[in-house]
C-alpha cells in the first residue's frame, strides 16, 4: 500500500467558512475577500495564530481556495501551517476558529499557542 | 581572543587579560582589591565591550519583545529602558537582556556568549513584524563607570545633567562629534553608567575619564560586586537548564501582562510553588579550591551546587552564588563543601519572594 500523504495545503471547514463570509459582509470585505491566517511569535508556548478578514492578499501571500472561501496565507506563516484544518466553535463554551495543526508538537492550556 | 577597541588603551595600564566567550577581557589591573574598592568609594570605569550589543530598528520591536520576553516592555517610552528574560517555550532562560530605548531604535544588550543565540532567536519569531536587527557589536565600545562619583564625573565629562535619570533611564549625547549612548545602569549592583559609543571614540572616551579621576577596574573586582548584589550571570546562574524563577528573577516577571512564550510555564510554577531550586548567597572559607560547580551537602545528600564564588577582597572569608534545591533554602543553613564533612558553607541571603512565601 502506498503511503497516503496529506497534501501540504491548509483546510478550512464549512461552519468556519460560513463565518468567515459572514464576518466579511459585515465588514464590507467587498467581493475579492479571504482570510488571512498566518502565525506570530509569542503565546504561551513560542507561536500563536493571527486571523483576519481581509478585502485581498498582500504580495508573497499564498493563496489557497477551500470550502468557498480564500485563505491568505503569508510566505514565512506557510511552514507552520501546512497541513492545518481550521475549524469554528460556536456557542457559549465556544472557543471561535480553532486549529487542528499537525506541526503543533504542544500547545498551551488555552490552545491559541503552540510549538513545533 | 578578539582584542577589544579598548585593548591596548588598557594593557598600557597593567590589564591582565582572561577569555570571556572568546573576547581578551582585562581581569584585573593587578589589585583586584583596590579596583573593588574603588568602585565601592570612588569612581572605577570598566571596558565591557564583549557584551553583546544589538540595534532593533522598526516599529514593531517593543511588542514582538514584550511577547517573547518575560517583562512588562510595550509601551516603553523612548528615554526608558528595561531589563527583561527570554524565555524558551519550557520557560527556561534563553538570555537575560537589557533594552534601552534611546532613540527610534532600542539597543538590545546581550550576555557575552548570547548574542548569535538571541538574534537569531528574535530574527526566527520575526513573522510580518516591522523589526530588523543590526549587531552592532564589533563597531561599538561599551564603557562602564561605578561607584557614588560615577555621577559627577560623567557630568563634566559629558557636560550634561544626569540627575533626572532613573534606573535604566537613557539619552543621546553628541560628545566631540560622536553620538554616545547614555544610560543609567547597576552592573555590578553599584551605582552606575553604562556609555555606548563608536569603536573610534572609545580610547578617547577612556582616556578623557581616566584624566577627571576614574580608575580601571577588572573583571575579577566586577564579579565581586555582582556576587556581592546577588546578581546572576549567564554561564554561573543563567543556563538553558534554569527558570527565571530559579535564578532570582522573580523581579524581571511581569504577573499582569498576558501571554509571553513561557508563560503559562512560568506562572505555574510560581503560583503552585512548584519551583524546585532557587538561587541564594553564601559565605565560604576563603580558598581558592572552591569552585562553580562544587556540590553542596546536607547530611551526606546533595542539596546544590556553587554558581559563583568571590575571594574578592582579601579578608579571610569568600561570598558566593549558589542553586540550592527548594527543601534546602534557609536563611543561615549550614552545608558542607564537596564531601560529608566538607569546608563548612552558610546561607546568608535568599530571594525575597521566597522568604516571603515561606513565611506566609
Amino acid at each position: 500500500m502506498p503511503e497516503t500523504i496529506t497534501p501540504l495545503s491548509i483546510h478550512i471547514t464549512e461552519k468556519a467558512a460560513k463565518k468567515v463570509a459572514q464576518f466579511a459582509v459585515k465588514d464590507a470585505k467587498g467581493e475579492e475577500f479571504g482570510l488571512r491566517v498566518g502565525v506570530k511569535g509569542g503565546g504561551c508556548s513560542g507561536l500563536t495564530y493571527t486571523l483576519s478578514v481581509e478585502s485581498g492578499p498582500q504580495t508573497d501571500d499564498k493563496v489557497i481556495e477551500d470550502q468557498g472561501v480564500r485563505l491568505f496565507i503569508p510566505k514565512k506563516s506557510f511552514v507552520f501551517l501546512a497541513g492545518t484544518e481550521l475549524d469554528f466553535s460556536d456557542g457559549l463554551n465556544g472557543k471561535g476558529f480553532t486549529f487542528n495543526n499537525p506541526n503543533a508538537k504542544s500547545t498551551c492550556g488555552c490552545g491559541t499557542s503552540f510549538s513545533v | 581572543m578578539k582584542p577589544t577597541p579598548l585593548y591596548e588603551a588598557q594593557k598600557r595600564l597593567g590589564a591582565v587579560y582572561g577569555d570571556v566567550a572568546g573576547w581578551a577581557v582585562a581581569s584585573s589591573f593587578g589589585n583586584p582589591d583596590t579596583e573593588h574598592a574603588v568602585v565601592r568609594e570612588g569612581v572605577g570605569i570598566a571596558d565591557r565591550s564583549h557584551l553583546g550589543r544589538i540595534l532593533a530598528h522598526g516599529s514593531d520591536t517593543l511588542d514582538l519583545m514584550n511577547r517573547l520576553s518575560t517583562n512588562l516592555v510595550d509601551p516603553l517610552p523612548i528615554g526608558k529602558g528595561e531589563s527583561t528574560v527570554i524565555t524558551t517555550g519550557k520557560g527556561r532562560i534563553l538570555d537575560w537582556i537589557t533594552m534601552l530605548h534611546h532613540s527610534d531604535d532600542v539597543l538590545l544588550i546581550t550576555s557575552p556568549e548570547r548574542t548569535d543565540r538571541v538574534a537569531e532567536w528574535i530574527d526566527a519569531y520575526t513573522f510580518e513584524e516591522n523589526t530588523t536587527l543590526e549587531d552592532i557589536t564589533p563597531s561599538t565600545v561599551m564603557v562602564s563607570l561605578l561607584g557614588p562619583s560615577a555621577e559627577p564625573l560623567l557630568e563634566t565629562l559629558m557636560g550634561i545633567s544626569t540627575t533626572h535619570l532613573a534606573r535604566l533611564d537613557c539619552m543621546t549625547v553628541a560628545w566631540h562629534s560622536h553620538e554616545i549612548i547614555v544610560a543609567r545602569t547597576n552592573p555590578a549592583g553599584q551605582r552606575g553608567f553604562d556609555l555606548f559609543a563608536p569603536s573610534g571614540a572609545g580610547e578617547s572616551l577612556w582616556s578623557a575619564a581616566l584624566e577627571l579621576g576614574a580608575s580601571p577596574v577588572g573583571q575579577e573586582a566586577l564579579d565581586a560586586l555582582r556576587i556581592g548584589a546577588k546578581l546572576p550571570k549567564w554561564g554561573h546562574e543563567l543556563t538553558e537548564d534554569h527558570n527565571p524563577l530559579e535564578a532570582g528573577l522573580e523581579g524581571e516577571v511581569s504577573w499582569t501582562k498576558g501571554c509571553y512564550t513561557g508563560q503559562e510555564v512560568v506562572a505555574r510554577l510560581f503560583n503552585y510553588q512548584r519551583i524546585q531550586r532557587h538561587l541564594v548567597a553564601l559565605e565560604l572559607p576563603s580558598t581558592k579550591t572552591i569552585q562553580p560547580g562544587m556540590s553542596l551537602l546536607v547530611e551526606g545528600e546533595t542539596a546544590g551546587y556553587i554558581t559563583s564564588v568571590s575571594t574578592i577582597p582579601s579578608n579571610g572569608t569568600a561570598i558566593g552564588l549558589a542553586s540550592l534545591r527548594t527543601a534546602y533554602v534557609e536563611l543561615g543553613r549550614a552545608l558542607s563543601l564537596g564531601e560529608p564533612g566538607g569546608p563548612s558553607a552558610h546561607v546568608t541571603w535568599v530571594p525575597e519572594f521566597v522568604s516571603e512565601a515561606a513565611a506566609s
